[in-house]
């Protein structure tokens, strides 16, 4: 146990990590130069596009310092707020953290909020300047704000390079020498802390763990503390490049449990493990069932594959325990399902995967946050889709989660910052400046109010300047409306929203317009219209095509007008038909983008 | 009944609209000629098999040939086709090229019907589409065609013209109809790639009409000819009562023809083909016994969607019997979901078996057209 190091790695997007992740397993001999795919550890391929880490991952390495054999476990975390759960749960499971911030970008606020997790879990933090290699790194600078942000001393942080392998070993050292080995007793009854899980088509669901306490054995009987289900240790290993089954894992260590489990919601992120009979351990504190913080309506493109499509839903969720749908209906859309996700981007990779590993093509309508609806009748009731929202008579108030927002930025954009967070109904809660042009603004929010365009405008506004992360907070009660879209009267279910009051009129008319861009002209008039309840607030119309037909068609025409007006046809029967009002699908996709 | 259709791609000029094949090399006209000659021979089961009753010599500009060349090609036909059964020869003609004597050679070769690209009576129009008459000359070849025993006409004019004004739209209509003519065609503008309206609307130097000043246009063309007792009987095409173009019907109607030159298609009932459109790899084909055309065999779906769209386009609409032969019981019920709609809307009339289209709705034809196309999904 003394010769075992825990660790995780926190790290803003394109600072480094994966790379400086794999140069760890190179250095150490766990993978040989030329089987390092780029950066093993995304090894989702939609992962390894946007260059973020989706679900946690885990590896262990051995390495021999001054003839000493030790056992590191680097312990892969996500790198999106949306997965910021999972990211305490790996940290918690850890004894060590590298930070690794670039040096060329300095501190970001992803970077910060990961730290102070790490830190509130007495992690022992290394600080790593990466990408020394590059001619505009500006050590002194960012090595400054790092000592202002950990208190740390000058010479405690270490400089490195993923891309040269500058300073691989010195990380290697001073993981071994100052990440002080796990605690724990092996002689106490087994706490197992679950930090991740996957699924395997062959094997079933595959849990990630620490062994905290105790020591677990092949073949015992095990019971997960959250959900109370009792399994038989089929297959116990640690996680090298591929998984090495064991006979034992004790504590301090970190590797896989097979137990014939079918299904991801068995396995939750956080839960313990423990010993079905003999001494009853107490859960690990710091579980919590991870909750949908966005809901969309998910539908197939072509109405004959929806079982297609909750047969995909149903597989992505074996090993996507956060995604939670049940079925819907819509009048414009069809049978769907509505989806809970933990963020923007959860959804977003939540599609691209439907469309990559299923083939499946999706619309997905305007997304919104859980409110909490009260009436005399039924109390308080979550609504996670317009249509639930009680009408306005009955209604007696309406609360949207608030989250607290961090943004990082140069001093120079504080004001545009300002402003949008101001406008996104934002309070500003603290201002702090990290160095002489680095400032850190927090904000109380509605959660809603970032789940449009937030990332989009602050990014712009910014030049890219900003990074941004948050964490919830409290329920409070907000003027909430629903807004119906309407063409040619009909309103159309899938583009309802819901919506702060004082939002609806301008959101109404960008509604408005868009669709007026996206929507193609037909035979007749088409009416878009904007309401809240009876009262319409935006209105626009797409005009009528008053001539469409081609002069001539002679013998020498028929063929090629014939492919011409297939064409036509084939365009329009992609659409979706809405009254008589025909609907291209990316009318729906597009009100999630408006400016 | 069937036709033949001699593409003639000659001209002295380019129309700055035209996107039809054609050469200025007038050098080529015999190995034109001869190969037009030979391409008549090379058909005998189609010339026994069909009654042919129309002939059209179409361009490029048929009148660039002169009445010596036209002899060797109509003794061509005369040996392969029985010219007694053709009831409608037509000529494409260009102002300038006609004289009476040219008209009167004409006539003794069988021509019986004239077709004459006038395009607008204002000189102004006429430089700008670089037409090589000007409104005078065509006035006069109108006159000289009438005093001619030829008593059958067609005019072409264009509108939607991106430098013509309604009120000289209007102008250009009424004195078609003063001439009184038996036929007029009007072909709204369309910018097509490769000609060099397509080049000065890439480059913002003209721009197309909008949709209001198209309609008030066509509006007007329509109204006009209908009081001056001329028949609508399809979109660009207006005739006095028993003067439409027999062959240009036939196409709306699905009969069968022969193309012959470079360009010209031919459908035989199953097959569209399309001889290439150029002088050259066309003559070589066609001396030397090789191919020089491509083709297209029909699918059951393909016959049901021209059907629908070349009969739309005309006054009368298509025969509901004539699609029933393409139909499976999926298609059977398909067509009759769309044209309930079409109907419901207002798109489409059914009268004794008949689809048409009403007058208000003519404008916008393709979109109904398109509506009732069955196409079937892409894997």
């Amino acid at each position: 146990m003394k010769n075992i190091r825990n660790f995780c790695i926190i790290a803003h997007i394109d600072h480094g990590k994966s790379t400086l992740a794999d140069r760890l397993l190179e250095y150490t001999g766990t993978v040989s130069g030329k089987d390092l795919q780029a950066q093993v550890l995304d090894d989702m391929d939609l992962e390894r596009e946007r260059g973020i880490t989706i679900k946690s991952h885990a590896i262990q390495m051995d390495y021999v310092l001054d003839g000493q054999k030790y056992v590191l476990n680097l312990i892969d975390t996500p790198g999106h707020v949306d997965f910021s759960y999972e990211v305490s749960r790996s940290i918690a499971a850890c004894e060590g953290a590298l930070l690794i911030v670039d040096a060329t970008q300095g501190i970001q606020a992803q970077t910060i909020s990961n730290l102070y997790q790490a830190i509130n879990h007495n992690l022992t933090i290394l600080p790593i300047l990466n990408k020394m290699d590059l001619p505009n790194a500006m050590p002194e600078d960012v090595e400054d704000q790092i000592i202002d942000l950990i208190g740390c001393e000058r010479e405690d942080i270490l400089r490195a390079s993923g891309k040269t392998g500058e300073g691989v070993y010195d990380i290697l050292r001073a993981i071994i020498e100052r990440v002080p080995s796990p605690k724990g007793n092996p002689d106490a009854p087994l706490q197992c802390l679950i930090f991740d899980s996957v699924f395997n088509s062959f094997r079933g669901i595959i849990a990630y763990f620490k062994v905290v306490n105790g020591s677990i054995k092949k073949g015992e009987a095990v019971k997960f503390a959250a959900t109370g289900r009792e399994y038989g240790v089929d297959e116990i290993g640690v996680l090298r490049l591929d998984m090495e089954p064991r006979k034992e894992l004790t504590t301090g260590d970190v590797g896989y449990i097979i137990s014939g489990i079918k299904t991801s919601k068995e396995v939750k992120v956080g839960d313990t493990i423990t010993h079905a009979k003999g001494l009853a351990a107490e859960p690990i504190a710091g579980f919590e069932e991870v909750k949908p913080m966005v809901f969309a309506g998910i539908y197939p493109i072509d109405s004959e594959d929806y079982e297609d499509l909750r047969a995909s839903m149903e597989k992505l969720q074996l090993n996507d325990a956060s995604l939670t749908f049940e079925p819907e209906s819509s009048a414009a859309l069809g049978f769907g399902f509505r989806c809970g996700f933990l963020g923007l981007l959860h959804m977003e990779i939540i599609q691209e995967r439907l469309d990559r590993e299923f083939d499946m093509s999706v619309i997905t309508t305007v997304p919104n946050v859980p409110y909490y609806a009260y009436t005399k009748k039924y109390g308080k009731i979550e609504v996670h889709t317009p249509s639930e929202l009680p009408e306005p008579t009955v209604l007696e108030k309406v609360e949207e989660p608030y989250i607290r927002a961090s943004v990082i930025t140069k001093s120079e954009y504080t004001g545009a910052i300002m402003n949008l967070c101001l406008n996104k109904r934002g309070v500003l809660m603290k201002q702090n400046y990290l160095t002489s042009d680095r400032v850190e603004l927090d904000f109380d929010m509605p959660l809603a109010e970032i789940v449009f365009d937030f990332y989009d405008k602050l990014k712009s506004i910014s030049k890219g300047y900003a990074s941004f992360d948050y964490y919830p907070l409290e329920f409070r009660p907000a003027k909430l409306v629903k807004l119906d879209i309407l063409l040619n009267g009909e309103s159309v279910d899938a583009l309802s929203s819901l919506i702060h009051f004082d939002n609806a009129q301008i959101f109404g008319r960008k509604m408005c317009e868009k669709l007026k861009e996206l929507i193609p002209r037909q035979q007749f008039d088409i009416a878009i219209q904007a309401a809240i309840g009876a009262k319409v607030i935006a209105r626009e119309t797409v005009k009528a095509v008053r001539k469409d037909v081609t002069a001539k068609c002679y013998g020498g025409d028929i063929s090629r007008k014939r492919k011409l007006l297939e064409k036509q046809k084939k365009g329009k029967k992609r659409m979706k038909q809405i009254g008589n009002v025909e609907v291209p699908q990316k009318a729906f996709l597009a009100v999630l983008k408006l400016d | 009944m069937a036709g033949v259709y001699i593409h003639v791609p000659f001209c002295y000029t380019r129309c700055s609209y035209c996107d039809f094949y054609k050469t200025t090399d007038q050098a080529l006209k015999s190995n034109f000629i001869s190969a037009i000659c030979k391409e008549i021979s090379l058909h005998p089961s189609f010339f026994s098999s069909q009654k042919i009753e129309t002939i059209y010599l179409g361009g490029g500009t048929p009148s660039v040939l002169t009445i010596d060349e036209l002899k060797i090609v109509f003794s061509a036909l005369q040996n392969h086709i029985d010219l007694k059964s053709v009831t409608e020869i037509t000529m494409e003609v260009n102002p300038d090229d006609v004289s009476e004597n040219y008209i009167y050679d004409l006539q003794a070769l069988g021509v019986n019907r004239i077709s004459m690209g006038v395009q607008s009576f204002f000189d102004a129009h006429l430089r700008k589409m670089n037409r090589r008459h000007n409104s005078r000359q065509a006035s006069r070849a109108v006159e000289i065609v009438q005093a001619s025993g030829i008593s059958n006409m067609s005019i072409d004019l264009i509108y939607g013209l991106p430098f013509m004004t309604n009120d000289e739209w209007k102008e250009n209509v009424q004195t078609a109809i003063q001439l009184d003519v038996q036929h007029v065609s009007a072909y709204h503008l369309t910018i097509e790639k490769g000609t060099v309206y397509y080049d000065y609307l890439k480059k913002g130097k003209i721009k197309e009409v909008d949709e209001e000043n198209s309609l008030i246009q066509y509006d007007y063309l329509k109204s006009s000819l209908l009081n001056a007792g001329y028949e609508a009987y399809e979109i660009s095409n207006f005739s006095k009562p028993s003067y439409h173009s027999k062959h240009n019907s036939a196409y709306w109607t699905g009969e069968l023809y022969l193309g012959l030159g470079p360009s010209a298609h031919s459908f035989d009932g199953k097959v569209r083909r399309w001889n290439v459109s150029d002088m050259e790899t066309y003559y070589k084909g066609v001396m030397n016994g090789g191919t020089y055309w491509k083709d297209e065999k029909l699918t059951s779906f393909d016959r049901y969607n021209e059907i629908i769209m070349v009969g739309l386009r005309t006054e009368k609409g298509f025969e509901k019997a004539k699609l029933e032969v393409y139909f499976d019981d999926d298609l059977k019920a398909y067509f009759n979901t769309q044209v309930e709609k079409q109907v419901a809307e207002g798109g489409l009339v059914y009268h004794q078996g008949w689809y048409f289209i009403p007058d208000d709705k003519r404008f916008v034809t393709d979109a109904i057209i398109a509506d009732l196309f069955f196409v079937e999904d892409d894997i």
